[in-house]
């Protein structure tokens, strides 16, 4: 046997390496590998498979109710679809039941008001707490000390109207709304007919950006285009109402009121109209004397003929119908504003503007409205119902300093700006979780929610003087929901908003200190703010408002220029309530000279982590003056100086 | 009863009436829930922004000065080109020629399919695109605990470095196929389906329909004189040039239709010279 | 010479034997290949002696013409009844499987190998409704399972099906092989 010298060992290693790396090759380990390798670098998420149905649910994401059909996987929702043309509030409803931050079980405040630090409860002991505070309140002769804010007339919203009407409190608000501030104004809320109508002069109100029923006004929209119906827009901002108005009429900013008073002069004056309402004499011989035509062209940019031309146009027009009501979901409470625009219906005898009510909601309060409460009432105890009167009224900031104070208790699914100070959190069933009388619930509940029509049943069964006061159940409750009935008698008020209208004129004057004026405008999908915890809201949110996470106001270019900003330049709003944070300039001409158009619905503090900290709230310089009838602030237009 | 089954020929083409958008956004919503688009916590990164479907506004601005403007939105999404088919070239849209890994095709339908897992995230198709259509998953997509649920089975969530784009919601064309297949209907012509914006939106303005059917109304309403295309390439050349410049191979030829009587909007969607 | 080849072909031929082994080994293991049954099967049992030529017997569609896959244990006890007799004299009897008793009718003790991947659309009742213009079906369970039929246990089919199998497909029955038909 020879001896194994070097070269023959490496003939011995070169056959194990050569044979191991065949034998591995020929096995199939390598192409196995390689597959494996690319899955393992495509490492998306898979979602959970099931069989596909469909469902179908009804929407509480506003008072409309809409049927839609839920399209499920297993027993996960997925698409909410409908025939009809839901509006993009409902089609929410999908990442609010499905939100990671959504409260599942009632929680307790285990920290200082503000700080959001929670533990959860039982539902039994937070009822029992929170009854138990309601039964020595009512019990102590304090039972007006119980307030409510309601997000909404929707049937919880009812329901805990009646519950804290018959604990003896009459301090049941809403948050305002196009309804509420129309129902103080003017003894009810105007139902319009659209569909009747041929001429539809509108000031400032976003009619088809989700103003009034967001889904029956783009139904009326189709109309309009197809019976060629006139549409006129006078506005300081050219939204897409404006857009789609066949005129657009381009005013100063805040002299929607003024513009009104001016045709009404006009139609009085000149065409020898009268109306009907109440106190009319009075009225008209203030609009005369105050606002001839002259001024009221100078107030609102619009020139005097165009001012006749409109009214001579609205008074000839078959059916016209005036609309008031700012925007699509932020109102500002201008009752003479309304009070004028309702006139010029009243002048001309339009047919598509009835006054009605709704039986089961009175607008009546302690105070005239909610802003008039958090500004000059007190409380003890408060039920936020699917509100957010922190963030949404011009009084946040004061209403915090009241709820630190009192007994907060939130129905809320979410956390918002509000519910941050409640001592107890209720969660709600999102619509997609709750039983009507026409439908299932889609999906199972989440953990301990429950319907906010039986939190307030069962919270209303344990305080003693409300124990027969509300249905058993909430199957009970849809049979005693409100229907509309006819409204009050239509009344100028005038001892009342005299003053307002006088106080027009200074308002809207020369102010070396304050010289252009602050509106809001809405976004789509982001409304008054609502839709901001959704991040495909965020998704679609144009690079013109919220772009690489600066917010932008609009500007118009010669006011800017004039100021000397330029597109992207920052700038720093302040009024003579406070300042605003920093801010982008766009420079655009949709918006009017000398005004600033600011996006409504941005700078919220605790609204989830998609929510917060994106953009400003305006609403916290805007002008905070209580309007005597609505009770809510007429914050719309505001004088700021820019920097 | 057993339909045969024959060669696809439908095209589906859109039409969407501008004047009938009132802006709502649901299209929007409805688009970024049927295709699992990510969830991201900021996501005002617009440029960066994985969204198929933007809702633009288009403002007169540039050409009036208040009060004479206007505003309108334009929902703009994957223009699902044609091209131009020119010699022995086949009809290709500008991203598809330009893709080096046969990740994104025209389909049998005339929908220019974009499949993310053979994506080697070179983003040559999102330079070629001329409508910013297509958009590249720069970070990996995520859904925060729960939403996790709200997510479609349907549509492959793309891993990270991939990029993705509207298809007319194809997935949808496919559960509608295999569902008229379950009740024994084989013929692949009798499906039809309807795209998540166009059944999202309240007003009717998306109307979505088979352009090779002269019988159906996105046809009638492609060559009605209110249809304009977002070519402006062509737009504002004499009518000669512009023949000669829409028989080239790189035109687009998109089989998205914006319908409008507003002259200011057809203006707002062409370039204006010397701007 | 033949010295130096035996002394390279000697570890070769050991070293090919022994990787190809592992290697194949870890790939099964990877793959799950001989994963424990928990319920031994036969589907050569079940299609000789009871004759279900059907795969869609036990392997069936849901109403909205979605696969099954594997059936569940309540399907079993169809025929195999819970309360059935245990003994029979004519074995084409179903009898009593005591292995089920721990199982509720809606349970799969059986894993599942082939996956569909997540971004293919593919429908089993498509594929298989598919006919010629003669009525003869365009693919048979078999084009892609293999010869489960001749089967004495629950294995999987050997390897990945790629891609390339359904184009292949495709491409000899004139299917079309755009991208878009199966993916989205």
């Amino acid at each position: 046997m020879k001896k194994i010298d070097r070269k023959d060992f490496l003939k011995i290693g070169g056959g194990a390496v050569v044979g191991g790396l065949a034998g591995y090759t020929l096995s199939g380990a390598p192409f196995l590998g390689f597959q494996w390798l690319v899955e393992w670098s495509q490492d998306q998420y898979v979602p959970a498979p099931g069989i596909e149905k469909y469902v179908q649910a009804v929407s509480d994401s506003c008072t409309n109710g809409c049927k839609v059909s839920v399209r499920m996987i297993g027993n996960r929702a997925v698409k909410i679809e409908s025939k009809d043309g839901v509006c993009p509030a409902c089609l929410n409803g999908l990442q609010l039941l499905y939100h990671p931050e959504r409260i599942s079980t009632p929680m307790k405040i285990s920290g200082k008001k503000g700080s959001g630090n929670y533990q959860p409860v039982s539902w039994d002991q937070a009822l029992k707490d929170i009854s138990s505070k309601m039964n020595a309140l009512v019990n102590e002769g304090k039972a007006n000390t119980i307030a409510a804010v309601n997000k909404n007339e929707s049937l919880n919203g009812q329901l805990m109207e009646k519950f804290v009407r018959n604990a003896g409190s009459n301090n049941v608000y809403y948050e305002p709304s196009l309804n509420s501030i129309t129902s103080n104004a003017l003894g009810g809320y105007v139902k319009y007919d659209f569909a009747k109508t041929d001429f539809i002069l509108s000031f400032g109100a976003k009619l088809v950006e989700g103003w009034g029923n967001a889904v029956e006004m783009q139904k009326q929209f189709l109309n309009w285009k197809k019976n060629n119906v006139k549409i006129v827009q006078a506005d300081s901002v050219c939204t897409r109402t404006g857009g789609i108005a066949n005129e657009f009429v381009g005013i100063n900013p805040g002299t929607e009121a003024v513009l009104a008073f001016g045709m009404a002069n006009y139609l009085i004056t000149a065409k020898r109209m009268t109306s009907s309402g109440d106190d009319f004499a009075k009225w008209s011989q203030l609009i005369i004397n105050k606002y001839p035509l002259g001024k009221v062209a100078k107030l609102t940019g619009v020139a005097e003929d165009k001012i006749k031309k409109l009214a001579d146009d609205f008074a000839a027009a078959k059916n016209p119908v005036a609309v008031a009501g700012k925007g699509a979901h932020g109102v500002s409470g201008s009752s003479a504003e309304i009070i004028a625009v309702y006139c010029l219906n009243t002048l001309v005898k339009s047919g598509a503007a009835t006054l009605v009510k709704n039986s089961a909601v009175s607008y009546t309060a302690e105070f005239a409205g909610l802003d008039k409460f958090i500004k000059e009432g007190s409380f003890s105890m408060m039920f936020l119902n699917g509100s957010d009167p922190v963030y949404k009224s011009v009084y946040g900031e004061e209403l915090k300093k009241k709820l630190e104070k009192a007994f907060v208790v939130a129905i809320a699914p979410l956390m918002n700006d509000s519910a941050v100070y409640a001592d107890y959190i209720l969660p709600p069933l999102s619509f997609l979780e709750a039983e009507t009388p026409e439908s299932k619930p889609a999906v199972k509940a989440l953990k301990e929610s429950k319907d906010a029509k039986e939190i307030i049943i069962s919270l209303a069964a344990m305080v003693d003087k409300t124990k027969n006061a509300l249905p058993k159940t909430s199957a009970d409750a849809y049979k005693s929901a409100g229907r509309e009935t006819a409204g009050g008698k239509f009344s100028f008020n005038f001892e009342k908003i005299k003053a307002d209208i006088e106080a027009y004129e200074k308002k809207l004057g020369q102010n070396a200190e304050y010289p252009v004026t602050l509106v809001p405008y809405e976004a789509p999908l982001v409304g008054d703010g609502d839709g901001l915890a959704f991040p495909y809201v965020l998704k679609s949110i144009d690079p013109s408002v919220l772009n690489l996470g600066k917010f932008y106001v609009m500007m118009n270019k010669e006011t800017g220029k004039k100021h000397g900003f330029s597109e992207g330049s920052s700038i720093k709003i302040s009024s003579a309530r406070g300042k605003l944070g920093k801010a982008y300039v766009h420079l655009s001409d949709v918006v009017a000279p000398e005004t600033v158009a600011i996006p409504l619905g941005f700078g919220h503090e605790s609204y989830t982590k998609y929510g917060n900290e994106k953009g400003l709230n305006p609403k916290k310089i805007m002008t905070a003056d209580v309007d005597p009838l609505t009770g809510a602030a007429d914050w719309w237009s505001t004088r700021v100086k820019i920097s | 009863m057993i339909v045969k089954d024959s060669a696809m020929k439908r095209k589906w083409g859109m039409a969407i009436d501008l004047d009938k958008c009132t802006g709502c956004g649901a299209c929007s919503i409805a688009c970024n829930q049927e295709n699992n688009m990510p969830i991201f916590e900021d996501d005002s990164d617009v440029p960066k922004r994985v969204a198929f479907l933007e809702l633009m506004k288009v403002t007169n601005d540039r050409d009036a000065k208040f009060p004479d403007v206007k505003t309108a939105f334009l929902p703009k999404m994957c223009q699902q080109c044609e091209g131009n088919a020119v010699g022995k070239h086949k009809a290709d849209p500008p991203c598809v020629s330009v893709c080096p890994a046969v990740a994104t095709d025209v389909g049998d339908d005339g929908v220019v399919s974009q499949i993310w897992s053979r994506c080697i995230g070179c983003r040559y198709c999102q330079t070629a695109c001329p409508y910013e259509a297509r958009v590249f998953n720069w970070w990996k997509p995520e859904y925060e605990g729960s939403f996790k649920n709200s997510l479609s089975t349907d549509v492959s969530v793309a891993s990270r470095g991939t990029i993705v784009k509207c298809t007319f919601c194809s997935h949808i064309w496919k559960r509608e196929r295999d569902k008229a297949t379950a009740n024994g209907i084989l013929d692949i012509n009798a499906v039809l389906y309807t795209p998540a914006c166009a059944s999202a939106c309240p007003t009717g303005a998306i109307i979505f329909g088979d352009l090779n059917d002269p019988e159906s109304e996105v046809s009638k309403l492609a060559k009605s004189d209110r249809a304009v295309r977002l070519v402006n390439t062509v737009d504002d050349e004499t009518p000669e040039k512009q023949k000669a410049l829409m028989s080239k191979k790189q035109y687009a030829n998109p089989k998205v239709y914006y319908l409008t009587s507003q002259k200011w909007l057809r203006d707002m969607m062409r370039f204006k010279k010397n701007s | 010479m033949r010295r130096s080849l035996l002394l390279f072909f000697t570890p070769f031929i050991l070293f090919a034997w022994i990787f190809f082994g592992i290697s194949q080994k870890g790939c099964q293991d990877v793959m799950q290949a001989d994963a424990a049954k928990k319920i031994p099967f036969s589907h050569k049992t079940h299609v000789e002696k009871y004759g279900i030529t059907d795969c869609e017997t036990c392997h069936g569609y849901e109403e909205n013409g979605r696969f099954k896959g594997i059936p569940t244990v309540g399907e079993c006890t169809v025929c195999h009844a819970r309360d059935g007799v245990t003994t029979a004299q004519d074995h084409l009897t179903p009898r009593k499987k005591t292995m089920f008793d721990s199982y509720k009718d809606s349970d799969k003790p059986w894993t599942s190998w082939a996956k569909q991947p997540d971004l293919v659309f593919f429908s089993h009742k498509v594929v298989m409704t598919a006919q010629f213009k003669d009525g003869r079906k365009k693919a048979r369970c078999g084009s892609c399972h293999g010869d489960k039929a001749n089967s004495t246990d629950t294995g999987m089919i050997k390897g990945k099906m790629l891609m390339g199998q359904c184009m292949d497909c495709h491409t000899a029955l004139n299917i079309s092989n755009a991208c878009a038909v199966c993916h989205d």
